[in-house]
C-alpha cells in the first residue's frame, strides 16, 4: 500500500520562512543602535568635597563634575546609612580610581575584582586610589554593611 | 534593626567583560531562528524515537565498569571524601576560607555539570545519601529497591523540583548562604529527608526526590553512556539518550527551577537590581526570594504555554504535553550553566583547591596545595571567555530545539508539525534573547 505523502504544507512553510525572515532583519537592524551597554559619561565622575581635610559630616555633592586628577568616588558613611548607591565607573585597566571615604566608623571597603582588594579607613576623611588590573565588571562594598557603592566596569 | 542591603560577600570575583552587547544579542537570536528551519526542511520524521542507535562498550571496558570493585570503589571515594568534609564542615572556623562553601557551591553544584555529561550518572554512583541508604537496606536484610511502600506515580519529579528550589534559595538569597551553620542545617535536613524517604518508598524515592540526584541524571541523559534494554552499557549519541527522560510529572517544575535560578542569578548582579533593592523599603531576603520565584515561575508558565499552545490533536490530553517537551530544555540549562559559571568555576574551584589542604585553618598544607595560585585565566582572556559565554547559551538552545523539534514530530499530526510548532520556537528564541541579554546587556 503506497504510503500517502502530503505535501508539506506550503502555507506552514511559507509562515516558518517569513516569520525567520522577519527576525532576521529585525536583528540585524538592532546592530545599528548603540552597543555599549553601560552608564552615560557624567556618571563616571563625581562631585567634589567641600575640603579634604575636614572631618565627618561633609556633605556630598549632587552635581557630577570631573576633577582634574581623574574619576573620583565619593563615600560617605553615617553609621548604617552608605552613599551612594551603585555608582557606575568605566576605566582601563591599570587606571586609578580616586577614592575618598568620608566616615564616622572605621571599617573597609572591599574591591572584588580578581584578586581581591580592601581598602581600610579610619572614622574622618581618608583618600585612597583602587587601581584594577584585571578586565571585568568589579563591585566596591563597604563590609561591614554590605552596601555596594559602586560598580567599575575595566575594559 | 538590621540593614536592608545585599550582601555581595560570599564567594564572588570579577564578572566578565561583554563584547558588543546588540551583536551578540541579535546574532544569537537569529542563530536559533534560522537553525529552526534548517530543521524544518531537513528534519522531518522522529529520529530519536526508534529503537536501537547503540553502540556496544567494549567487552573489557564494560567488564570493569560493571564490575563489583569498580562500584564499591568509587562509593567508597564517595563517601570517604564526604567524611573528610565533615571535618571542616563540623570543626571549621565559621569563615569564608573555610573549604566547605566551596566544596558546596562550586565542586558540587556547577561541578556535577561537567561531571555528569563526560561520566553518566554520576551522583548516583558517588552519592553519601545512596551509599546509607544501600548499607542500612543491606542491614535490613532487604533489596534497596524495596521500601515500605510503592513510590506514588503522580509525585514524579515534585520533591526534587522542591529540594533544587530550596537549594538556590540557599546559595542565591539567603543572606546566611556564607556562614557555616544554615549550609549545615541545610544538609543535614537534606540526609534527613533522603534516608527517611528511601526507607519509606526504596530507592525509587532518590531518583525522584534527591536534588542533586535527579539534577545529575537529567545531565547525564546528555552523555553517551546508557544502558539497553538488557542491562548491558551502551554507546548512544546524546541527543537520543537525551529523548529518553521520562516524562512524569514535576519535570517542568524541576527545569524550570534550573533555568530560573540561573537567570536570576544573573539579574541579581544587575545594577538595576541592586540599586532597587538598596533603596530600602522592604527586606533583601523577602525581595530575593520574590525575585527567584518570579523567574522560575515566568520559565515554567512560559514553557507550559507554548507546549500546550502546539498543534496536538484535539483528542489528546494538552496538559500532558509540556511534560513530553521538557527534556529539551536539559541543553538550554547547561548552555546557561557553562555561559554563567565557566570562569566562576575556574577561579573558586582552584581557591578551593587551595583552600582544602587547610581544612580548619591551622595553617597545615595536608595536600600539598595551600601555596598555589588562584586561577585568573578566564579574567585575563575576557574576550575569549565572553565568545564562549555566546556560543554555549547559543549551542544549548540550538539543541534543546533540535530536542523539542524531534518530540513534536512524535507528537504532533501531519498537518499541524510546522504551525503546530511556532509557539515553542517563539518561546526559545525568546529565552536565547534573555539569556543573552541578561549577560551582556542587563
Amino acid at each position: 500500500m503506497p504510503s500517502f505523502h502530503r505535501p508539506f504544507g506550503r502555507i506552514s512553510a511559507t509562515a516558518a520562512v517569513t516569520f525567520t525572515l522577519a527576525l532576521v532583519l529585525a536583528a540585524c537592524g538592532s546592530t545599528g543602535e548603540d552597543a555599549a551597554p553601560t552608564a552615560e559619561p557624567s556618571d563616571a565622575t563625581t562631585s567634589v568635597t567641600p575640603s579634604a581635610a575636614t572631618s565627618s559630616g561633609a556633605l556630598a555633592g549632587t552635581a557630577p563634575e570631573s576633577t582634574d586628577r581623574g574619576p573620583l568616588l565619593t563615600v560617605t558613611i553615617n553609621g548604617e546609612e552608605v552613599s551612594p548607591n551603585v555608582e557606575e565607573f568605566e576605566l582601563g585597566t591599570g587606571e586609578k580610581l580616586l577614592v575618598e571615604v568620608d566616615s564616622d566608623r572605621a571599617g573597609e571597603l572591599h574591591v572584588h575584582s580578581a584578586p581581591e582588594q580592601f581598602i581600610e579607613f579610619a572614622a574622618g576623611t581618608t583618600n585612597t586610589e583602587i587601581v584594577v588590573n584585571t578586565p571585568g565588571t568589579v563591585e566596591v562594598e563597604d563590609h561591614e554593611t554590605s552596601a555596594v557603592v559602586a560598580i567599575i566596569e575595566v575594559r | 534593626m538590621f540593614p536592608l542591603i545585599l550582601p555581595m560577600h560570599g564567594l564572588g570575583g570579577g564578572a566578565d567583560l561583554p563584547i558588543p552587547a546588540s551583536f551578540a544579542i541579535a546574532g544569537g537570536t537569529a542563530a536559533l531562528a534560522l537553525s529552526f528551519v534548517v530543521l524544518l526542511l531537513a528534519w522531518r520524521t522522529p529520529r530519536f524515537a526508534t529503537p536501537g542507535g547503540e553502540r556496544a562498550i567494549p567487552f573489557e571496558l564494560a567488564a570493569i565498569l560493571d564490575s563489583r570493585s569498580w562500584t564499591l570503589s568509587v562509593r567508597v571515594l564517595g563517601m570517604v571524601f564526604f567524611g573528610f568534609m565533615l571535618w571542616p564542615a563540623l570543626f571549621g572556623p565559621d569563615l569564608l576560607n573555610n573549604p566547605t562553601f566551596g566544596v558546596v557551591y562550586v565542586w558540587l553544584w556547577v561541578g556535577v555539570v561537567p561531571a555528569s555529561l563526560l561520566f553518566g550518572r554520576f551522583y548516583r554512583a558517588v552519592s553519601p545519601a545512596c551509599t546509607v541508604h544501600l548499607v542500612l537496606s543491606k542491614a535490613a536484610g532487604r533489596q534497596p529497591s524495596e521500601g515500605t511502600r510503592h513510590y506514588p506515580a503522580w509525585l514524579g519529579y515534585w520533591p526534587a523540583a522542591v529540594g533544587l528550589f530550596a537549594f538556590v534559595w540557599l546559595e542565591l538569597v539567603s543572606p546566611q548562604a556564607t556562614y557555616l551553620g544554615p549550609v549545615r542545617t541545610w544538609f543535614a535536613f537534606y540526609l534527613a529527608a533522603m534516608l527517611l524517604g528511601g526507607v519509606i518508598f526504596g530507592e525509587r524515592w532518590l531518583e525522584r526526590a534527591d536534588p542533586f540526584e535527579v539534577y545529575s541524571t537529567l545531565l547525564a541523559h546528555l552523555s553517551p553512556w546508557a544502558r539497553n534494554d538488557q542491562g548491558d552499557l551502551v554507546w548512544i549519541s546524546p541527543l537520543r539518550h537525551l529523548a529518553r527522560v521520562p516524562g512524569e510529572p514535576g519535570l517542568v517544575a524541576t527545569v524550570a527551577v534550573l533555568l530560573g535560578s540561573t537567570a536570576y542569578d544573573s539579574w541579581r548582579e544587575s545594577v538595576t537590581w541592586i540599586r532597587f533593592v538598596q533603596s530600602g523599603g522592604i527586606d533583601q531576603t523577602v525581595l530575593g526570594t520574590a525575585g527567584l520565584l518570579t523567574a522560575v515561575t515566568v520559565v515554567g508558565v512560559v514553557f507550559m504555554a507554548a507546549s500546550m499552545a502546539t498543534g496536538v490533536d484535539d483528542g489528546a490530553d494538552r496538559r500532558r504535553v509540556p511534560r513530553q517537551l521538557a527534556h529539551s530544555i536539559v541543553p538550554i540549562v547547561v548552555g546557561y550553566m557553562v555561559a554563567h559559571y565557566l570562569s566562576f568555576f575556574v577561579q573558586v574551584g582552584s581557591q578551593t583547591l587551595i583552600q582544602i589542604s587547610d581544612p580548619i585553618g591551622t595553617g597545615a598544607n595536608l595536600f600539598g596545595t595551600a601555596d598555589w595560585e588562584v586561577n585568573y585565566w578566564f579574567s585575563q582572556h575576557a574576550t575569549l571567555l565572553a565568545s564562549t559565554k555566546v556560543v554555549a547559551i547559543v549551542s544549548g538552545h540550538v539543541l534543546g530545539v533540535i530536542a523539542a523539534h524531534d518530540r513534536a514530530l512524535e507528537i504532533l499530526p501531519r498537518r499541524h508539525q510546522v504551525a503546530g510548532q511556532l509557539p515553542l520556537l517563539f518561546t526559545m528564541v525568546l529565552y536565547t534573547y534573555m539569556g543573552l541579554y541578561l549577560l551582556f546587556g542587563a
